[in-house]
């Protein structure tokens, strides 16, 4: 009979669970998502595979499970900074360099989200998984209140929102990739938000 | 026993592997990706499907070298029909233009490629990226000829390429998403999406690049 770690069957389920996506978390930073399998996941938590299955479906599952696990508090804390922030301009740019800040701390997890993730095929998942759907959703607001405010350029808040998004989301992911990420933070803040900033500023930003 | 036609079976594989590819684009552009089966690529290069799986494993391995083999010739043409004396905004308007006039007529193509050349192998992903180097090669250059000293552009007019091609990707997520239904004055969805992001376009590189 199995052992029982917790007092209850409900607490035990949540020790495991945990244990799980802290083993997961480990071989993926460390090994790298695809060479990682979960029998070695379930070995380090001394676990079956099948008795895995029953807490995580797949590997993929049990990617997003740790990116839910990891991401959203980091992009709490950076939604939590700009919420204080009235100017739309100065939050596009708080928001380009805190996240890309992040990445460069947090590499691992990027290499997850912005790597592995899309591989997977799990994209959307990932996307809220990781609460980035919130800042989605976020951008487009500062998107709307900007150009009411006469800030950013006038036309589709829409598309002035997908600019911001799809360039924020490809410099987190270059800087995921490249060989000194804390580098790449830096040429990606010192030239794309420049040219970000012009692109959906109302005036060209000399 | 099988008709060969070229003078050697390296010939005949050669004029094989080409008759699939034929097939495949005339069909990704209609009936379109998604509703091209095997079956159908092979009926249609004159071969039976066990044939065509020796030369191809999956339609995304065919997609990939059609898009490989004829995005090139597609790149070159739109960049030699760009007067060479505009001024660099508005030659980055043509560009723009032009790039998604070209992609219209091959939207099926073009949308597959968007929205799963992320999932594919990172070797298939790798010659998707390479199809398309003649066009940020061009760009790059561009930047770089005609950037504002002391400019950002002038600075790193790599990742200044990056970023107007990022635009441009996007303007053809919008075209894809528009479609061919009419618009509000009449022209069809895609029709309006370069006058879009003009602005922009303008926005980013106006005080980057070179007035003439």
């Amino acid at each position: 009979m199995p052992r029982i770690r917790g007092d209850s069957i409900e607490e035990h389920k949540l020790t495991t669970r945990a244990g799980l996506l802290e083993a997961a978390a480990a071989f993926f930073y460390e090994r790298g998502y695809t060479d990682t399998s979960l029998v070695e996941i379930a070995d380090t938590v001394g676990i079956g595979r099948t008795t895995l299955y029953e807490y995580f479906p797949s590997k993929e599952a049990l990617m997003v499970a740790v990116i839910e696990d990891q991401a959203p508090r980091h992009v709490d804390h950076i939604l939590e900074k700009l919420s204080s922030q009235e100017d739309t301009i100065d939050w596009l740019g708080g928001l380009f360099a805190m996240s890309l800040d992040m990445i460069a701390a947090h590499v691992e997890l990027g290499r997850l989200v912005f790597h592995d993730a899309p591989q997977s095929g799990s994209h959307i998942e990932v996307l809220v998984a990781a609460r980035l759907d919130e800042v989605d959703r976020r951008i487009i607001e500062v998107c709307k209140r900007g150009i009411a405010a006469g800030v950013l350029a006038d036309g589709d808040p829409h598309r002035l929102a997908r600019t911001v998004i799809s360039t924020l989301r490809s410099a987190m992911a270059a800087v995921a990739h490249a060989p000194i990420p804390t580098v790449e933070a830096g040429h990606r803040k010192a030239v794309w938000w420049p040219l970000l900033r012009a692109s959906v500023a109302a005036e060209p930003a000399g | 026993m099988p008709r060969i036609r070229a003078g050697s079976i390296a010939e005949h594989k050669v004029q094989t592997r080409a008759a699939i590819l034929e097939a495949a684009s005339r069909l990704f552009y209609d009936p379109g990706y998604a509703d091209t089966t095997l079956s159908a690529i092979a009926d249609d290069a004159g071969i039976g499907r066990s044939t065509l799986y020796q030369y191809f494993a999956d339609k995304e391995q065919i997609l990939v070298d059609v898009v490989a083999e004829r995005v090139p010739a597609h790149v070159d043409a739109l960049l030699e029909e760009l007067p060479a004396d505009l001024a660099p905004v508005e030659w980055f308007e043509l560009l723009f233009e032009r790039a998604l006039r070209r992609a219209t007529e091959h939207l099926s193509i073009v949308k597959v490629v968007l929205r799963d050349a992320e999932r594919l192998p990172p070797e298939s992903q790798e010659r998707l990226v390479e199809a398309t180097g003649r066009f940020r090669e061009a760009i790059h250059e561009k930047i770089a000829a005609t950037a504002k000293p002391g400019s950002v552009a002038a600075a790193d007019p790599g990742r200044t390429g990056e970023f107007v091609a990022l635009l441009l990707r996007n303007a053809l997520v919008e075209m894809l998403v528009a479609g061919d239904d009419p618009g509000a004055d009449g022209r069809v969805g895609s029709a309006a999406v370069p006058d879009g992001w003009r602005p922009l376009l303008r926005g980013a590189l106006g005080s980057q690049l070179e007035e003439t």
